[in-house]
């Protein structure tokens, strides 16, 4: 379905909107703050219990109720009266080693934990001002309580490097479009343009010198006032700008590994537009696009590294809910889908009135960003001085008429769960036994992705049904995630990180037994250069949370 | 309701709603006519191909003129149809048909992947770890 909007609409929602006057920057840096500030007080959370051993451990559950109270706190005094929408952009999730997105349980689930030494450790939030977003994650590594004794090793280890390198060499990279003078020699193309394809190439090489994989669904896009890619999958959005990592791109890079590949272009070729079940063909992401000034990016690094895997295989994501393979499989792990958003395609007339009462809150509460069912009831935000173990106890039984409307809202899709992804490692051989009797066409509607990107092994002809039901024979294997949203300010050429850097998201003590070799260890090493030289270099600001006033 | 021809026919009634219809059909064709943007054709002279004089002494009819936007009217809609209908049929086919060609491409992705398999199982991939590695962070501080 497509909306119909004026022309006269769109040129003001899409690009007047978007132009980045200094309140539309302020907005930005505030939630940018926001961020940085949850971030921080997340992180001071875990070292303090896990750590330091200064209080008792809050579990998974507890810190994302925590994260959300304190990001809604700080919303709910920024520009009062001033917009007409802010909240929460993306309610902060904690994902636990082979947990990718989206783990966020409500303090009642049964699957709710706290975390063991060795645990990598992903925090994910976002808030919006008046639409414009900016997201966040960072791993973190719990180490043994008192003091660390030394980095954390192994294959963990060199996710995180992996990650981290690369989001920084991205950053850098979308800061030099600004400033496309100060291209390095081990970079330039002649053309002075930074493009998808360049993004593309220096990540899949940094993932490579870590023997690490790209996981899919990482992605470096733009985004746009309420456009941060919060319905993916849901909402197709034209003028997609942005390079994604599929399954198809390790398809392609285990192909081009084989003996028989001999550079044809035979082999390789595949239209993504083909499959895309979308009438606009801008909806699609390509690689061939140039980062220009005064866009908004964020950078979303997932790696996993492949030190414990045997043989050629391939990384794929595997959602996990409470219900699917709950008769024929031993896995102890069942969360129930925690992060919702509205479809707002879909209007239907309501049987329950909880269900009824339910959806007129969402809709006139929340806007178009995921939300959990936590925040609609009557004790959040907490007091974060107050007793938190009572309000955690009260919120729990707030919680129960809600979550019985919700399965209405959820059948009739008015709203869609936002699904909770494990990585797991497919050996090849096991693909290739496969045969795929549902044909290229039977796709996985419960787990919409980007159009375009519907069939994760388009040459093999292997469908994401096929791919499910090989998961089987998998393996987990442990991600590392990073991300941050920076501002490419055109009018004083800097780049504005909203969130992430040094001063909220220091990387963890882990050692990597890898390094950066040959020609991409050369361009990070310009890259690293040009962005500490103060005075050629290049312009990045960081947002610094703020002082804390408790 | 009864008929026309009844014997006792609230013969009020009946014309005056025929009126009522009518008159309100006139009315929301104009107003219909008003807010169309596109251009109409007017009681100017013909277009009858490139003319060698340079002047034509033809003109339209207003009636002529409402007749021509009429059938345009008609024809657009029977060729949007008929074409949208050729697509999707097409569509259609081609999504039933199996490809031979793609068949054939799969066939011979699946065996240059197997030689990827094979390769691996003699030892094929290594990665360069002779340097010193790389290390990130430093020890918690408070």
């Amino acid at each position: 379905m497509e909306l119909a909007v004026s022309d006269n609409d769109k040129s003001i929602l899409l690009e007047k909107k978007n132009v980045l006057n200094p309140s539309v920057l302020d907005k930005y840096r505030l939630a940018g703050q926001i961020t940085q500030t949850c971030l921080a007080y997340l992180t001071e959370l875990i070292n303090d219990s896990y750590h330091l051993g200064k209080h008792e451990p809050y579990s998974i559950a507890e810190l994302c109720l925590l994260g959300d109270s304190h990001m809604k706190v700080a919303l709910d005094s920024a520009y009062k009266n001033q917009v007409r929408e802010k909240g929460i952009a993306q309610p902060v999730t904690i994902d636990v080693n082979d947990v990718v997105v989206g783990y966020s349980p409500e303090v009642d689930d049964e699957t709710n934990f706290k975390f063991k030494a060795g645990d990598i450790v992903t925090i994910n939030l976002g808030c919006h001002i008046d639409g414009y977003t900016s997201n966040l994650s960072h791993t973190l590594v719990i180490y043994p309580p008192g003091v660390s004794v030394g980095p954390l090793l192994g294959s963990s280890a060199d996710a995180i490097c992996a990650s981290y390198i690369a989001s920084e060499t991205v950053i850098a990279l979308l800061a030099l479009s600004l400033t496309p003078e100060k291209i390095p020699q081990s970079l330039a193309d002649g053309s002075g343009l930074i493009r998808g394809s360049t993004i593309r190439q220096i990540v899949d090489s940094i993932a490579e010198s870590f023997n690490c994989v790209v996981v899919p669904t990482s992605k470096v896009r733009r985004i746009r006032r309420f456009l941060a890619g919060q319905a993916e999958g849901i909402v197709a959005e034209r003028d997609f700008k942005g390079v994604v990592w599929s399954e198809a791109d390790q398809e392609l890079k285990l192909l081009k590994k084989s003996p028989k590949y001999n550079g044809s272009q035979e082999l390789a070729k595949y239209d993504k537009t083909r499959s895309a079940r979308v009438t606009a063909s801008s909806a699609v992401p390509t690689d061939d696009f140039v980062v220009s000034p005064g866009e908004v990016y964020t950078v979303d690094i997932k790696m996993a590294p492949l030190q414990e895997t045997e043989g050629p295989g391939l990384i794929t994501l595997q959602a996990v809910d409470n219900v699917t393979g709950s008769n024929n499989s031993n896995d102890a792990f069942k969360p129930r889908p925690s992060v919702f958003v509205r479809d707002v395609a879909i209007s239907h007339q309501l049987k329950l009135k909880t269900s009824r009462k339910l959806l007129s809150t969402v809709d006139n509460k929340l806007s178009v960003y995921p939300f959990k069912l936590a925040h609609l009831t009557s004790g959040f935000p907490f007091d974060l001085s107050g007793d938190i173990d009572q309000q955690l106890r009260s919120i729990q039984q707030d919680i129960k008429p809600a979550r019985l409307g919700l399965v209405e809202l959820v059948n009739r899709h008015l709203v869609v769960a936002k699904p909770i992804l494990r990585a797991r490692f497919v050996p090849l051989q096991v693909i290739l036994n496969a045969s795929t009797s549902t044909g290229v066409n039977g796709y996985d509607a419960e787990n919409p992705v980007l159009p375009g990107l519907e069939l994760p092994l388009p040459r093999l002809g292997v469908t994401s049904l096929k791919l499910k039901s090989l998961l089987k024979a998998s393996k987990e294997i442990p991600v590392a995630r990073e991300q941050s949203t920076v501002v490419l300010n055109g009018d004083n050429n800097e780049l504005i990180r909203l969130s992430g850097g040094l001063s909220t998201s220091k990387p963890s003590w882990v050692h990597s037994k890898f390094q950066l070799s040959g020609n991409v260890a050369q361009s990070v090493n310009d890259l690293v250069q040009l962005t500490q030289d103060q005075r050629f270099g290049l312009k990045i600001k960081e947002c610094q949370p703020m002082k804390s006033s408790n | 309701m009864p008929s026309r021809n009844s014997i006792n026919k609230p013969k009020d009634n009946i014309l005056r709603r025929q009126k009522r219809q009518s008159l309100g059909k006139k009315r929301a064709g104009s107003r219909k006519s008003s807010r169309d943007d596109a251009p109409k054709s007017t009681a100017v002279a013909l277009y009858t191909g490139p003319s060698r004089s340079g002047v034509t002494t033809t003109t339209l009819s207003n009636k002529k003129s409402k007749k021509i936007e009429r059938n345009k009217k008609y024809a657009k809609a029977r060729n949007l149809d008929t074409d949208q209908l050729l697509v999707d049929a097409q569509a259609k086919q081609e999504q039933m048909e199996i490809d031979e060609a793609t068949e054939q491409a799969q066939e011979s992705v699946r065996s240059a992947l197997w030689a990827v398999v094979e390769d691996a199982a003699s030892g094929g991939f290594a990665y360069d770890v002779s340097g010193e590695g790389t290390t990130l962070g430093g020890p918690l501080t408070v």
